[in-house]
């Protein structure tokens, strides 16, 4: 009994080293953990604290990245139409604060007045999330169905410089896929962003 | 009098050539740079992501020039690539060219479809800049977070040429 639990734990270990150093995340089919993670108004939040959702539109964003900062107002806006339809945006902040002082719990409060967020904003203090997601850059989307299920990984639309000129709406178009009970098409994509600014390893 | 010409020639020839270093080649579609990572080749070319407000980028940009002096009698070759966006070639991008020297090519990529050519430059590419590209006979190799010195810069060029 004793020796299976060793075995357990060693196994576990070694499934932790692998997700942290190889950086796998999930992928799409994946279910995706829950976190209990720092919301700027001081509470602790976990995605099965928000009632009665279709989905979860989890987004790794944060102040400073130029590409971020792009669509910020995007990110509003999605929060805005989908949040009534039951796919709320969950935004997560894994910068270290030390790399990065603009991405401060603090920072990140006064940001998220000035912008006038109405959606909970994440700080990923430990950068765990982030690792477990196996987000790379900012902004990450993930859209996951009502069972965290990973149905959309990528970007919001294609193009970051400006809305108008954008003609792929990749979230927008993966979510009417979900309300149709589809699978979303693509439901990968890759974007340009800012490496996620990761804490010092030693 | 012929001289004179001759040494007038050799100035503004100079100038010249000057003036097409600092050249910089907007790139409306990814295709009119995708010739950067064509594998057959025969020298190393270092190839760089970044952008003016990109503040990790910006950081590593004298290893570069650093890099380009030490293997100056060897075939290494620099390219760069700028994610500035079209409305900031001019505001932005030229008047810090103009400032800080860099090695090799000018490049201004404006396609913002990035979906569409993220994995023409390398499938293990997430998308996250800076990142390096060295091509050389050898294949390609992929440095997908910024050099902490010049030395991690050197040793990955040092590692495609031998």
């Amino acid at each position: 009994m004793k020796k299976n639990f060793v075995i357990f734990l060693f196994l576990g270990f070694i499934g932790l080293v692998f997700s942290s150093f190889v950086g796998e995340g999930l992928n799409v089919g994946d279910t995706a953990p829950d976190f209990k993670l720092k919301n700027i108004d001081g509470q602790m939040m976990s995605l099965s604290n928000i009632d009665d959702v279709n989905g979860y539109i989890v987004v790794f964003t944060c102040n400073t990245c130029p590409f971020s900062v792009k669509y910020e107002d995007r990110i509003i806006e999605a929060n805005k139409k989908y949040a009534p339809m039951g796919y709320p945006v969950v935004a997560i902040n894994p910068n270290d604060a030390n790399r990065r002082p603009g991405d401060s719990f603090a920072e990140m409060k006064v940001r998220a007045k000035d912008k006038g967020f109405d959606f909970p904003y994440l700080h990923d203090a430990t950068q765990e999330v982030a690792i477990a997601y196996g987000a790379t850059h900012t902004p990450h989307v993930y859209l996951l169905d009502k069972d965290r299920k990973v149905q959309y990984i990528g970007a919001i639309d294609n193009n970051a410089n400006d809305v108008a000129d954008a003609d792929e709406f990749y979230l927008s178009d993966a979510i009417s896929a979900l309300k149709a009970g589809e699978k979303p098409s693509p439901d990968f994509t890759k974007a340009l962003g800012c490496t996620i600014k990761w804490k010092a390893t030693n | 009098m012929a001289r004179s010409i001759f040494i007038l020639l050799l100035i503004c020839s100079g100038s010249f050539v000057k003036a097409q270093e600092q050249k910089v080649v907007a790139a409306s579609k990814f295709e009119e740079i995708e010739f950067l990572f064509k594998t057959e080749i025969d020298s190393v070319h270092v190839i760089n992501f970044w952008a003016t407000w990109c503040g990790p980028c910006v950081a590593e940009l004298p290893y570069f020039m650093e890099a380009s002096e030490t293997f100056a009698n060897q075939a290494v070759k620099f390219s760069f690539v700028s994610m500035d966006f079209k409305n900031q070639y001019e505001s932005k991008l030229l008047p810090f060219l103009k400032k800080n020297q860099l090695p090799g090519n000018q490049f201004n990529l404006w396609d913002m479809d990035y979906n569409a050519w993220i994995d023409k430059v390398s499938p293990a590419w997430s998308g996250a800049i800076p990142i390096t590209v060295i091509m050389s006979p050898k294949g390609k190799l992929l440095a997908t977070s910024s050099f902490e010195s010049s030395e991690e810069l050197f040793e990955l060029i040092a590692k495609s040429l031998d």
